[in-house]
């Protein structure tokens, strides 16, 4: 059972999973933005959500090629893999 | 006066107890996705583990022996095993889960990795067992974990519909995502009811001498301490709906947790919510790792007392060495602290039955209960909690499958 339970954890991303995942990164990283701006939060902790959402935007690009079952599927999910660059790269400006 | 001190002192023992890594995970993420609709699940929750707790504890304060000692004399050592494999390995899990989350907390705080934190602080951990008393392993940490009363100012200050609140104790089908809806469920009821809980409960009823004289004390104990830690984890929630679901953020680590009391609290939510992942992880490290300590202990006939000189039970000491050392070797391997929390609380709630079914008859056996045995409206509630725990048997692995992410 414990074997089942790991396998279904480990399961392969389906591609609306993997949008699902990249726009939740993107959303992370505006509200940490936002939260360092107001002082709410510290920029040690900015630092690691920066390479946290990097590090699933990383995910997510060597996910996209496998989970795509079509061009659009694709072009879908490399534009929002681009905009949660652009959001990683945004935090890592104002840091 | 002393009954009345010890009271209140184990209500705040339960609330600490109730609210540890995985229900601030789970709580976290069915705000995140679902809203309020999975207030109702927490409450569930809550009503299970107050009524096993109460239960087990009228068991041990009535016989002078643990749930786990009775078991084993009830049902033979064979059946035994059962039970005591289940709950070893999910404890385990839980164990090296709640070493992440303390070890995650220390990582926001300081920025260095938490690969780096997991075995400090299981040595923290050890030398507390070692040379504390069950008193300042119990009380001490628990007293701590009252800052976690952050999560409701929290949800206060956002100023939540709270008539909707109320409406979502009501269960609702969801509206997307059945699989994720269900699996969150299930997650968040590992969570709640978990069996080192009511083990170490059980055990506790032991280490503090209860007699029958404690029945009112464990009945108030069980149900007031569980329903603030229920209310606490239903803030959570609540703050999550407020905070993440609008953005449209899942949570998929513990960093993105710490963002939540940031908002309505500015910089004082975020270091709370830092000391609270921290100290409630770190109490229930504690109790998880006793409770397994114990559960071995009175399944084989140990000698066992945290007030004991270690050498005095060194088996039971040694138990615990052990346990706290691969944990950590486990956390370190996996190092995703909340992925092994989602898996744990599911392997929780599958382990349920080996501990609760039984139940059943130990808390209608006249020899052990004499004239404490449950009476028609509780045994109607252990049935209905057996059944639930079947349920939750036969869901897991197909939820996990469908629902875990």
């Amino acid at each position: 059972m414990l074997a089942a339970l790991l396998a279904g954890a480990c399961a392969p991303p389906t591609m609306d999973q993997v949008l699902d995942t990249v726009h939740s990164w993107s959303a992370t990283v505006r509200l940490a933005a936002e939260q360092r701006r107001r002082g709410a939060v510290s920029d040690r902790y900015a630092e690691q959500i920066h390479d946290a959402a990097e590090q699933a935007l990383k995910d997510a690009r060597a996910s996209i090629g496998k989970a795509a079952k079509s061009a659009a599927d694709s072009a879908r999910a490399s534009a929002a893999a681009d905009s949660l660059d652009a959001a990683v790269r945004a935090l890592e400006g104002g840091a | 006066m002393k009954k009345w001190l010890e009271v209140a002192l184990g209500i705040i023992t339960a609330i600490g107890g109730f609210l540890e890594v995985g229900s601030i995970a789970t709580s976290a993420q069915a705000g995140s996705e679902f809203g309020f609709q999975l207030v109702w699940v927490i409450a569930l929750g809550v009503l299970s583990l107050a009524l096993l707790m109460e239960m087990t504890g009228r068991l041990a304060a009535v016989s002078k022996r643990s749930y786990v000692d009775l078991l084993r004399e009830r049902f033979g050592i064979r059946f035994f095993l059962l039970p005591l494999v289940a709950v070893f390995v999910v404890s385990f899990l839980v164990l090296a889960s709640e070493l992440g989350g303390v070890a995650v907390a220390v990582q926001m705080m300081t920025g260095v990795g938490l690969r780096w934190w997991v075995l400090p602080v299981a040595v923290v951990g050890w030398l507390l067992l070692w040379r504390g008393t069950f008193g300042i392993v119990e009380k001490g940490t628990a007293m701590l974990g009252l800052v976690a009363v952050v999560f409701a100012v929290g949800a206060a200050k956002l100023h939540p519909d709270w008539s909707a609140v109320g409406w979502s104790f009501v269960p609702t089908r969801p509206d997307h995502d059945r699989a994720r809806y269900w699996y969150l469920a299930v997650s968040m009821l590992g969570a709640s009811i978990s069996p080192y809980l009511y083990l170490f409960y059980s055990a506790g009823a032991l280490e503090e001498g209860w007699t029958e004289d404690y029945l009112n004390v464990n009945r108030i104990t069980a149900g007031l301490g569980n329903a603030f830690g229920g209310v606490l984890a239903v803030a959570a929630l609540v703050v999550a709906a407020l905070v993440f679901l609008p953005r449209e953020i899942t949570v998929e680590r513990y960093e993105q947790i710490a963002m939540l009391l940031a908002h309505p609290l500015g910089r004082a939510g975020f270091a709370l919510f830092l000391a609270t992942l921290c100290i409630t992880c770190f109490g229930s490290t504690l109790e998880v790792v006793l409770a397994v300590s114990y559960l071995l202990a009175q399944g084989f006939g140990w000698e066992w007392s945290e007030d004991m000189k270690p050498s005095k039970d060194a088996r039971f000491t040694t138990t615990y060495t052990v346990l706290l050392i691969a944990a950590a070797a486990l956390m370190i391997v996996f190092a995703d602290p909340l992925k092994l929390t989602n898996i744990s609380m599911v392997a929780t709630a599958a382990s349920l039955p080996f501990t609760v079914v039984p139940l059943l008859a130990l808390m209608n056996d006249d020899d052990v209960m004499v004239k404490f045995a449950n009476g028609r409206v509780l045994n109607g509630a252990l049935v209905a909690i057996s059944v639930l725990s079947l349920v939750l048997f036969f869901a897991a692995v197909p939820l996990q499958v469908l629902g875990g992410q």
